[in-house]
């Protein structure tokens, strides 16, 4: 649809231009009137106009005059209230003052996860014929003691385009570090949310910050946070891309109550993986390539998750593995040096570390602060749709199809600017938004003002767009630093990028002054659906679903792109660069060792899983999520089983990203349908089945993203990703779920229960049940006493429990539940 | 970082807030407001549906009329359901009073949570709808009302807490959801004592 006679040949309006002119320049290059957008005038024209809000959702890449003028926050690094070995915390009052309850005390008893011994923890000494109680008290034996695991000296060997470890298994694992106990109230704080806004906001935080507290910890080292519930709603923490007990994960029932508190329990130990070959160690050993560095937590309670997370509730954690240590201490990764890779807290807690005027939290000095480092800068993106009149966030979910907001902030602050030196930093980006995907380029001040001006074309926006790295992706550094000019985040997705402002700023003179860049969102999204793929009609559905460029379909982007971050850059005096080296990784640096495809022979089941609206809600294989079945049952791998399971998009122009919990996927093919997304009609239609003329597009991606971890995958319309996976350590419930978290709340989420022996059939039924009683051991029967299932009382039950006959065809025979000792 | 528990100086914008006072007709043919009359102060499940409607509407209305005799224990008076037709100019006060008739809520109940059919001028019914977040992406889909989602909003609008959920999905797990969304008390909310 397109208007003639409607042309605008300039913008007069520096730097805001409204959503129409993004959309109608960037579809033909000149402008055009054809959208529906409400106008003001309209809005006046309303009769039951008189809402006491004012938002502007319609104009939502408009920049406010004040925008860059707040300078970005970095989220304080939260000091652990007590640290120790087992014995030292457990049961043991740590949070006293103020909090008498033992550690362990606000715990769920013994959940399933740590009553039985899965086969491959024989690696460990655990003997899988001991189950219940017994196993835990065997197991706190077994992982506090893993010599074969310690003290090996030399770790890795570095040539300047390689790295190796000389011996696999050499990683600390389990209890390698004393347990960090945190405690985190989570509580409703003020928060001026944009300078033009009335009145604070009243906003959902950890620990009274938005974005949460930051906390850094090494991998093997046990972390216990005691989440202290004093909000009243129900809350549920999950660790977005950990490897962690289903208890301490997040799942959506696994509620901490108003008014109650649950110590979330993360060994940060990393999977094992089996070795044909046999080592020292067993054949058991653990996977290197597992170990994590960028982290989230973020809440994700039933049904109300979107609310809750738009409200505030959201953080980042790092976790440190030896080898991205090498790299931080010898000057690959941007650092400080020594203070980059050392806690003073290592090995208890030090004095004088504590800011005293943040008490609970790190001084941000070397030496003070857990790996100090001012060049990795985290930043969350979030977009939020702000009251004017009243200053509040307001959850308007638009037609419950996918949050998105009107004003665009970087942790928590709205268009801020942050000032760097004129070196490597790294910036690890992180979409904690409801429902936006970004695709972020860098431009340099005077392309971006041109920009806004007169738009640039989309040849001229990839040329214009500034070079930087990518080192990894989600949870996980990859195996060697990829050049990008833009990269495309879908929600929960994570880019570690090594953006080189020395570089960038390099051929001027220093009497040129301090350099601008702006961190841009190029995506053109609209609505809760997804990014669009073509401009020209507003109403058109058809997108090209694919979340990275394939040769002959591009991306479309907006030709005037939205500002996230300013960077200002400042030339470093040379006594400061002489006492900080800038960082030496470039395009094709070798950070670690590279991962392995998983091979045919290891996978012993495959399930498909379709993503798709149904009855104006969302589904996955024609079902809605119930938290009381589980849909797969994948079981522990012995001997490297994998599974793999085919993710396909049922269409309607929606976007998907799907969020696996508790292990990481690797990405094996990417089938797109073009021809199908030509066919498509309106939202609710039927999906094109079967495909007509699916066309594999792995290879445009990077083999070394394609093999590395991921732990969400975006799935567009027509797209079918096929991954593989392993299961592996801990037995019991996680979900997996589209990350638009408006479609998940809406019931676009399966439950796969693992079980833990080999001895399961992957093609049978799964005989489980989620609800929480399956889970819980130490005696007592899966069917209570009193006929019904749930969570039991000392449990905190999160829900009222359901009688027996209602659970009906959902009720299938629990596992027997181990001999109580 | 200040924990500010004295904020009652600052002004809530929930969706009671946001959304105008719209004057609707019941299928008793009384006159009430959407805000003052139908949501503050309550528990409510609200759907859309119209009286002729093949599709979603009768499933919908046959789930509705199972949760109310489940829900009265926990809620009492306090839980209001709204079903608000999507063809205003069609469904009548009266036409909805007969179609109240056909699941047993024509009348009020003493001991079943109260059941309102609403209608109004299709303006009113529009803005209801948009307020609501009732609407879909797709105009051809949105103007089309066999299409309508079937998916049932419920909330504690005083507490401007909100969940939507197929109403497609078995009573066990619809009562478990209303109850913790829309409830007043923790016991309402989580079926134990706090
Ligand atoms: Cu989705």
């Amino acid at each position: 649809m397109k208007l003639p006679g409607c042309r605008r040949d300039s913008h007069q309006e520096f730097l805001i231009p409204s959503r129409r002119d993004l959309l109608k320049s960037a579809a033909t290059g000149a402008a055009t009137c054809a959208l529906t957008a409400p106008t003001p005038e309209a809005a006046a024209a309303d009769p039951f106009a008189g809402a006491t809000a004012t938002f502007d959702k319609a104009n939502q890449a408009r920049l406010p005059p004040w925008a860059f003028t707040q300078e970005l926050v970095v989220p304080r690094t939260l000091r652990p209230r007590a640290m120790g070995d087992f014995a030292a915390v457990d049961r043991q009052p740590v949070f006293l003052p103020e909090d008498p309850v033992p550690l362990g005390e606000a715990y769920h008893g013994i959940a399933r996860e740590w009553a039985e011994n899965p086969t491959a923890w024989v690696a460990y000494g655990c003997d899988p014929a001991i189950t219940g109680a017994a196993a835990w008290e065997q197991r706190k034996e077994c992982f506090r003691r893993i010599p074969a695991l310690a003290d090996i000296p030399e770790l890795f060997t570095i040539t300047p385009t390689s790295i190796a470890w000389s011996q696999r298994g050499s990683m600390p694992n389990w209890n390698a570090f004393p347990i960090k106990c945190y405690r985190i109230p989570i509580v409703e704080t003020l928060k001026t949310m944009r300078p033009d806004a009335a009145f604070p906001a009243r906003v959902f935080t950890y620990g009274g910050t938005m974005p949460g507290p930051l906390m850094k910890f090494r991998i093997g080292q046990p972390v216990v946070v005691r989440f202290d519930n004093r909000l009243d709603t129900e809350a549920s923490i999950h660790f977005h891309g950990g490897h962690n007990p289903a208890h301490a994960d997040g799942f959506p029932t696994f509620y901490v109550l108003p008014g109650k508190q649950r110590d979330y329990f993360w060994p940060n130990i990393l999977p094992l993986d089996h070795e044909d070959a046999g080592s020292p160690q067993g054949n058991y050993l653990p996977a290197l390539t597992e170990a994590q560095s960028t982290i989230w937590y973020h809440d994700h309670a039933m049904d109300i998750t979107g609310f809750n997370v738009s409200k505030g509730m959201a953080g980042v954690m790092q976790m440190f593995a030896d080898w991205e240590l090498h790299l931080l201490r010898t000057h690959v990764l941007p650092s400080w040096g020594e203070a980059s890779v050392t806690d003073p807290d290592q090995d208890g807690l030090a004095a004088g570390v504590e800011d005293p005027a943040m008490p609970g939290y790190y001084l941000r000095e070397p030496g003070k602060e857990p790996f100090f480092n001012p060049f990795d800068i985290p930043i969350v993106l979030q977009d939020k749709v702000i009251d004017r009149t009243t200053g509040q966030i307001v959850y308007d979910s638009d037609g419950h199809n996918g949050y998105l907001g009107d004003t665009f902030f970087a942790n928590g602050v709205a268009w801020p600017f942050k000032t760097v030196g004129d070196r490597k930093y790294r910036l690890r980006l992180l979409d904690g938004a409801n429902a936006r995907i970004y695709r972020l380029r860098i431009l340099a001040e005077a392309d971006f003002i041109r920009s806004q001006q007169v738009g640039l074309g989309a040849d001229e926006l990839a040329a214009r767009a500034k070079p930087f790295l990518q080192i990894g992706k989600d949870s996980w550094m990859w195996s060697e630093a990829l050049p990008r000019t833009s990269v495309v985040l879908a929600m929960a997705n994570r880019a570690d990028l090594i953006v080189d402002f020395g570089a960038l700023v390099g051929d001027l003179p220093v009497e040129a002054g301090p350099q601008v860049f702006y961190l841009v969102d190029t995506m053109p999204q609209f609505d809760g659906r997804g990014p669009k793929g073509k401009l020209d009609d507003g109403g058109d559905p058809r997108v090209l679903p694919l979340p990275f460029d394939v040769p002959g379909k591009p991306l479309v982007e907006l030709d005037r792109p939205i500002a996230l971050v300013k960077f200002v850059v400042e030339r470093e005096p040379a006594a400061f660069k002489q006492a900080h080296p800038d960082a030496t990784v470039q395009a094709g640096t070798i950070l670690m060792q590279p991962r392995e495809r998983i091979p045919d022979a290891d996978v012993v089941a495959v399930r498909e899983f379709v993503f798709e609206r149904g009855k104006g809600a969302w589904q996955v294989n024609g079902r809605f999520y119930d938290p009381t079945i589980a849909n797969a049952a994948p079981p522990i791998g012995t001997e490297g089983a994998a599974e793999e399971w085919v993710l396909r998009n049922g269409g309607g122009g929606w976007w998907h990203p799907i969020h696996i919990h508790l292990e990481s996927h690797q990405l094996v093919r990417y089938e797109k349908d073009f021809a199908a997304d030509e066919i498509i009609g309106p939202i609710d239609a039927v999906p094109v089945r079967p495909p007509i003329d699916p066309v594999d597009v792995t290879a445009s991606i990077p083999r070394t993203e394609v093999i590395a971890n991921h732990d969400t995958t975006i799935l567009g319309p027509n797209t079918v990703a096929r991954i593989r996976m392993r299961f592996r350590t801990w037995p019991g419930p996680f979900v997996f779920h589209c990350h638009n978290l408006e479609h998940e709340d809406m019931r676009m989420m399966f439950n796969f229960e693992v079980v833990p022996g080999p001895d399961h059939d992957p093609n049978v039924a799964p005989a489980a049940r989620t609800q929480g009683n399956a889970l819980t051991l130490d005696g007592r029967s899966a069917i209570r006493p009193d006929g019904r299932v749930g969570e039991l009382d000392w449990e905190q039950p999160p829900v009222p429990p359901t009688p027996v006959r209602e659970a009906g065809e959902f009720l299938i025979d629990p596992r027997r539940p181990p001999e109580r000792p | 970082m200040p924990t500010v528990s004295a904020s009652n100086a600052i002004p809530t914008s929930r969706l009671v807030d946001r959304i105008p006072d719209i004057p609707l007709v019941n299928h008793r043919g009384e006159d009430v407001r959407l805000v003052t009359d139908l949501l503050a102060g309550r528990a409510v499940i609200i759907n859309s549906m119209f009286t002729v409607c093949r599709g979603s509407c009768p499933g919908t209305s046959q789930t509705l009329h199972d949760l109310r005799p489940a829900l009265w224990p926990v809620f009492g008076p306090r839980l209001h359901i709204i079903s608000f037709t999507l063809e205003p100019e069609i469904d009548t006060a009266e036409e909805l009073r007969a179609y109240a008739g056909a699941y047993g809520a024509d009348t009020r109940a003493a001991n079943l949570p109260d059941w309102q059919f609403l209608t109004g001028t299709p303006a009113a019914i529009e803005r209801m709808r948009r307020g609501l977040g009732l609407y879909d992406l797709d105009p051809a889909v949105d103007r089309d009302p066999t299409r309508h989602a079937a998916v049932l909003l419920f909330g504690n609008p005083d507490k401007d807490r909100w969940a939507v959920l197929p109403s497609s999905l078995r009573q066990g797990l619809l009562v478990e959801a209303v109850r913790r969304v829309a409830g007043f008390t923790f016991e309402q909310r989580y079926g134990i004592r706090g």
